[in-house]
């Protein structure tokens, strides 16, 4: 039984709770990218969001007033991210909202939504510029979009295919040499204490991701990745967290967040209202005073 | 829709039949050791809770 294996019955387990039609989502071009996605780590979404749009996002973050910084990166608030042109749509966009559900294999619901800079300071990577794996899920997904054009200079986001693999772990170790004895390593805790040999280990497999404002793509983040510290320019990007399982600190994010209607922009479907679930007032309130109730449970 | 609770309870009930599995203790332990203060041990406690039923613990 692997981690993979449980994330199956999690998924077939939620399904059949939802009573939720699958059959009708029938597209050959999602489920292709779901099997990139889950074969390679990582798949392209070419031609979704415009420069235009990507623009468009990137000036009203410009307007954001409560902005956060931390050392070379600016945060912003998740509640003016949601309400920037273009966000929601392109979360429950209906053709990334499939390839979610194929990947995932039960409906996925937006965890988190998040935007932020990365800014040139000094060489030395830090935080999340350090090779490293995200632990979100026993599946998930994130989508990132750049909305700025972004080049080698400026942080681009940096991929190892595969990577979320045992077998190409054992692979490439083999590959360059290394005992199989440290596979556990590769596994284990956030991936960080190992990050200096990954270059080394996975040659060709590190994939430096450089396009112009709009470039998207989904990615399973429990591969190893990294931002690119940036070398003079700068980087901003948006991402969207899809996954089954929200911990308790992303719901109080998201309901410090969380909008009042269904926006009317985006494509009104079961996926997308599923997709949506905690993000919309009302009938998730229920769902808040459960986590709550269960924390002081302690359970 | 499927409410947190529900989600939570399936969760649980998934675990109960892999307690003692090492990738899934692995997996726990990262994210508890990654992410105490935002997660309130939220694997943790989800995965004591389904290993109470069995009588064991971790």
């Amino acid at each position: 039984m692997t981690r993979g294996a449980i994330a199956d019955q999690l998924a077939n387990r939620l399904l059949s709770l939802s009573n939720f039609a699958d059959s009708k989502y029938t597209s050959e071009s999602s489920k292709i990218k779901a099997s990139e996605l889950a074969t390679q780590g990582l798949t392209f979404i070419p031609d979704f969001v415009s420069a235009s749009e990507a623009s468009d996002i990137s000036r009203a973050l410009d307007d954001c007033l409560d902005t956060t910084r931390e050392d070379s990166v600016i945060h912003y608030p998740v509640f003016d991210v949601v309400r920037a042109p273009h966000v929601m749509k392109i979360a429950t966009d209906p053709h990334v909202l499939e390839t979610v559900l194929r990947y995932l294999g039960a409906p996925g619901i937006i965890v988190s939504i998040n935007a932020w800079s990365s800014l040139t300071q000094g060489e030395e990577p830090m935080g999340a510029q350090i090779f490293h794996r995200d632990t979100d899920d026993f599946r998930a997904c994130k989508m990132f979009v750049y909305l700025d054009d972004v080049s080698t200079s400026d942080g681009p986001h940096i991929f190892v295919r595969r990577s979320h693999r045992a077998d190409q772990v054992q692979q490439a170790l083999e590959g360059s040499g290394r005992s199989l004895s440290t596979i556990p390593d590769y596994f284990s805790r956030n991936g960080r204490h190992v990050a200096d040999s990954i270059d080394s280990i996975f040659g060709d497999s590190v994939e430096e991701i450089t396009g112009a404002a709009g470039t998207c793509f989904l990615e399973n983040t429990y591969s190893f990745h990294r931002g690119k510290t940036p070398a003079g320019g700068k980087r901003r990007i948006l991402q969207v967290l899809y996954a089954h399982i929200p911990y308790h600190h992303r719901l109080e994010r998201i309901e410090d967040a969380r909008l009042t209607t269904f926006p009317s922009n985006c494509d009104d479907s079961d996926l997308a209202r599923h997709a949506m679930s905690f993000w919309i007032q009302g009938p998730t309130d229920h769902s808040i005073e459960t986590m709550r109730a269960m924390e002081s449970r302690n359970i | 829709m499927i409410d947190l609770d529900t989600r939570y309870n399936a969760a649980i009930d998934v675990l109960r039949q892999h307690g003692e599995n090492p990738e899934v203790k692995r997996f726990i332990h990262s994210v508890e050791s990654i992410y105490p203060e935002q997660t309130g041990d939220f694997f943790g406690k989800l995965f004591q809770a389904a290993l109470e039923t069995k009588g064991t613990y971790l």
